[in-house]
């Protein structure tokens, strides 16, 4: 019982027995009768459920969420992360995804009787409604009985003060809602999942949407998963936050969000979550919907299939394409002459500078080079020599294929832009791309996080290989602003000196130069040099916008 | 001592004193009077190219080169040193360019071996006659004259690099040849030679082979150095205004004691616009006064026919003794600097 175990396998056990849902009852419970009762959050009624929203008619109905986060214990081992994960989820699913009512179930609420009386206070949903319902804590599995349970915060290690899969089942089973799904982060949860490949065919969304649901996503199978992640979060907790709010398409449904999260999570740990389904479901998905900046999801007509990872009205030019890996992933690629892979960063607003004095808005979608130019790609651009002006083109030490090309003044990386029908970046894309995590809406100190790690970024005599610093990739998926070379930008679109002889040189560089070289320089650094400039620390990357 | 005495002893000291050519500049100045070059230069080990340094003896002389690598670098710098040609002369590593970057070298050179030392006897002097008539009229005068020639071989191209970017700016190539001894040069005092040259003229003694092959190691390893010294003191000019860009400082002279001020007159002179100039006292991480794209002149203010310069005008409060005062110049971007060392309560000395 000292582990975070998963409840609803044995939900899925008894569901897989026979022992369905039963009739929804009439009479809910009454919360707090005990005084410990349920925190609701801001925007509930006296009932603890808002009433769906008649002004508008979301093609998706009402969204509600039960976030329950049980990290200080009384008598069982403390957990780390249950707190921040539900915290994160709840910013995404208010701000993203526009949740009507989230209400959080956290640590001393969440006893055995505080927890089943948050649930019974769903029954008042009707058919227009969904409801999530994200569990974080313990939790056990009885191998004899086959039955699994959550730990409430004050139990200790009698079945009596456990929440059993039964009693869940049974109440989840009454509940009215449209699409119910269920997610747990938490041990030993996916043994007795069940489910087949997933296809999807046309009009899918359309069809799932009409049909009543209950699924069930768990972070592991009968095993252990770990607290502690990524970030503050429990690996399974990250990369399901991460991937609704990483979302560019309008809806996504629960199996394709599942889709998202298995690879990551199975590759970042030990753990494989697992999909399933609980009666009474009818063949239905839980469908997560984008919210337009007022309030309105993006989707007023239900799209066929997921198609594509560019945002809806939004296209590429012609000179690149949009790819897709084996595990679905969108990717990005230019085309020749330059022909690279890109990576999509999304519109937002972020404190440029990270001083939070200014605001600025990246008003549309842009693809930015994964990497910096090579020298192999820039052969391509000027594959004569030798080459005035380039001092370092084939020195030794400087002529590797994969090496970031350096030693190439503005213009000419201006140039080599406008052959690749690229741009070069504005600082602000620049720093926006290398530094905004979108999903904690704060700006990184380092591409990676907030802590510098010397051994991972070496000082060099010559320029590495581009990429060659595995932590240095952003939020966004950009690789090396913060190791390899400095990188050429222009000034925003603002400063009057744009067109001068002034550029700016960011990011952090391994190669070492001068006495002031900073290999841990943050990315917010900043250095104005004029556009001649042909250090031996310079290089840059090149940018393509999406046009309506 | 009679009039032909004293023209001997001339003679003598004459012949005792004749200043090896390779350490002269073209113009026959000694090159230790000539200025130190504002550098602080790095001497990589030397590249042995996969050859041995000490090559096979030469005919029946079997003299062999008697400096292991690591001491031909340390000889290298020293006698650099003590021909004043930089700021500072000091040996790095075998990871060069890191090492001097990370001891503020403002040059590194890197020493290749282009064939292997071959060190012979070849005969007697034209000091010869000279040598036979101090002996018999003096009998110890015979021993100071340069009595006997040898070749000694050796090849070495001097790689100049510049440590921020690594990168090769010029090349130097330099060797020893001919090279005359003394009898002291052959001889210990204590030895055979002593005694037979009782009876024979020094130049027909047997000689010790160790310390003739010392001799002619120290002295072609001496030549190298000068052929370096000569390059940084009158050759490197035309290869940094391509390259590294120049610095002419009219005050202070280098390695000159100016008190608790030094103040900095002179100009940075570059074929590409100097893109920004910082001054460090000492190990300083923080510059003293910095220029930036901001603070230098524009590019076309700098611009002054087919060169960019920026004039350098300032004081420098200064701390006790020796004092090393780096200017850090970025010309189009690229990394250059150079070392001056003034002294301050305390007498100047060779650097």
């Amino acid at each position: 019982m000292s582990t975070r175990a998963d409840w609803f396998a044995g939900t899925l056990l008894l569901a897989s027995l026979g022992l369905g849902a039963q009739e929804p009852r009439a009479a809910p419970q009454d919360a707090g009768k005990d005084g410990r009762g349920v925190k609701v959050t801001p925007g509930d009624d006296k009932s603890g459920v808002q009433a769906p929203q008649e002004k508008k008619d979301p093609p998706f109905g009402n969204y509600h969420a039960l976030l329950i986060a049980i990290a200080k214990y009384e008598h069982q081992p403390r957990l780390k992360t249950p707190t921040s994960d539900v915290a994160q989820l709840e910013q995404v699913l208010r701000k993203q995804y526009g949740f009507t009512t989230i209400d959080r179930l956290l640590d001393a609420q969440a006893t055995r009787v505080g927890i089943l009386t948050a649930l019974e206070r769903y029954k008042k949903l009707s058919k227009n409604d969904n409801l999530l319902i994200y569990y974080a804590g313990h939790g056990t599995f009885d191998e004899k009985s086959g039955e699994g349970y959550w730990i409430p915060v004050d139990a200790r290690d009698s079945k009596w003060d456990w929440v059993s899969n039964s009693q869940i089942r049974q109440v989840i089973g009454q509940i009215p809602a449209k699409h119910t799904l269920l997610v747990a982060d938490s041990c030993f949860s996916g043994g007795l999942t069940r489910g087949a490949p997933f296809q999807k065919p046309d009009r899918y969304v359309e069809e799932v949407s009409k049909k009543d649901s209950c699924q069930v996503i768990a972070s592991g199978g009968l095993e252990e998963v770990g607290d502690v992640g990524r970030d503050g979060l429990s690996a399974f907790a990250y990369y399901f936050v991460k991937s609704l709010a990483s979302e560019t398409q309008p809806v996504i449904t629960t199996r394709e969000l599942f889709d998202s999260v298995v690879r990551r999570v199975a590759n970042d740990s030990r753990q494989v979550p697992q999909i399933g389904t609980i009666p009474p479901d009818l063949g239905g998905e839980f469908i997560f919907a984008r919210v337009g900046k007022e309030g309105l999801p993006e989707a007023t007509a239900v799209p066929a299939v997921r198609v594509s990872g560019i945002p809806l009205g939004w296209s590429l030019p012609a000179n690149a394409e949009e790819r897709r890996r084996p595990n679905g992933d969108f990717y990005y690629m230019s085309l020749e002459p330059d022909a690279t892979e890109m990576v999509l960063v999304q519109p937002g607003s972020f404190p440029f500078g990270g001083t939070g004095r200014e605001t600025i808005a990246i008003d549309r979608p842009f693809l930015v080079d994964k990497f910096e130019v090579t020298v192999e790609r820039f052969a391509k651009f000027f594959p004569s020599e030798p080459q005035a002006g380039l001092p370092y083109w084939n020195q030794e030490g400087y002529r590797e294929p994969q090496q970031a090309m350096v030693g190439v003044s503005l213009v000419t990386a201006q140039a080599f832009a406008q052959w690749a029908g690229k741009q070069l970046p504005d600082e602000v894309l620049w720093e926006y791309a290398a530094g905004w995590d979108a999903l904690k809406q704060e700006l990184r100190p380092f591409p990676w996080g907030p802590v510098f790690v010397a051994a991972d970024t070496p000082a060099a005599l010559f320029p590495p290989k581009v990429g060659s610093c595995a932590r240095d990739i952003s939020w966004w998926g950009v690789g090396g602003m913060g190791s390899g070379v400095q990188e050429w930008c222009l000034l925003p679109p603002g400063d009057a000196r744009r067109l001068g002889s002034i550029g700016v040189m960011r990011g952090a560089s391994q190669v070492g130069s001068g006495r002031r070289f900073r290999i841990d320089a943050p990315l917010t650094t900043r250095v104005e040099c004029n556009v001649e400039t042909r250090a031996n620390n310079l290089g840059f990357r090149c940018v393509v916008p999406l046009h309506r | 001592m009679n009039a032909t005495g004293r023209a001997l002893l001339v003679l003598s000291l004459c012949a005792c004193r004749s200043t090896d050519p390779a350490f002269l500049d073209t113009e026959g100045r000694p090159l230790e009077e000539l200025a130190p070059v504002l550098y602080t230069v790095a001497i990589a080990p030397i590249d042995l190219a996969g050859l041995q340094l000490a090559g096979p003896g030469g005919g029946e002389s079997s003299l062999q080169f008697s400096m292991r690598p690591d001491e031909l670098q340390q000889d290298l710098v020293g006698v650099l040193a003590r021909l004043n040609s930089a700021s500072a002369v000091i040996a790095v590593g075998t990871d060069d360019v890191a090492e001097a970057r990370a001891r503020r070298a403002d040059l590194l050179v890197r020493p290749r071996l282009r064939s292997p030392a071959s060190l012979s006897s070849s005969g007697i002097s034209s000091n010869g006659f000279l040598t036979a008539v101090l002996w018999i009229t003096t009998w110890v005068g015979g021993f100071f004259v340069k009595d006997s020639s040898y070749t000694a071989n050796l090849a070495v191209e001097f790689d100049i690099v510049n440590p921020y970017e690594g990168v090769k700016i010029d090349s130097v190539p330099a060797s020893s040849a001919d090279v005359d001894l003394r009898f002291f040069d052959r001889n210990r005092f204590v030895s055979w030679g002593t005694l037979l040259s009782l009876v024979v003229p020094p130049f027909w003694t047997v000689d010790q082979k160790q310390r003739t092959s010392e001799s002619l190691s120290r002295i072609a390893s001496a030549r190298l150095a000068a052929r370096l010294a000569r390059y940084l003191k009158e050759d490197l000019g035309t290869t940094e205004r391509d390259f590294l860009g120049e610095v002419r400082l009219l005050a202070p002279k280098n390695g000159a004691q100016v008190g608790g001020v030094a103040s900095l007159n002179g100009k940075v002179i570059a074929r590409e616009a100097i893109t920004s100039l910082a001054v460090y006292l000492n190990d300083s991480a923080a510059p003293a006064f910095e220029m930036n794209v901001t603070t230098l002149p524009s590019v076309a203010e700098q611009r002054v026919g087919n060169v960019y310069q920026v004039f350098l005008e300032r004081d420098l409060p200064l701390g006790p003794g020796r004092n090393f005062v780096a200017l850090e110049i970025g010309i189009s971007g690229r990394l250059t600097s150079r070392t001056l060392v003034v002294y301050n309560g305390e007498e100047a000395s060779s650097p």
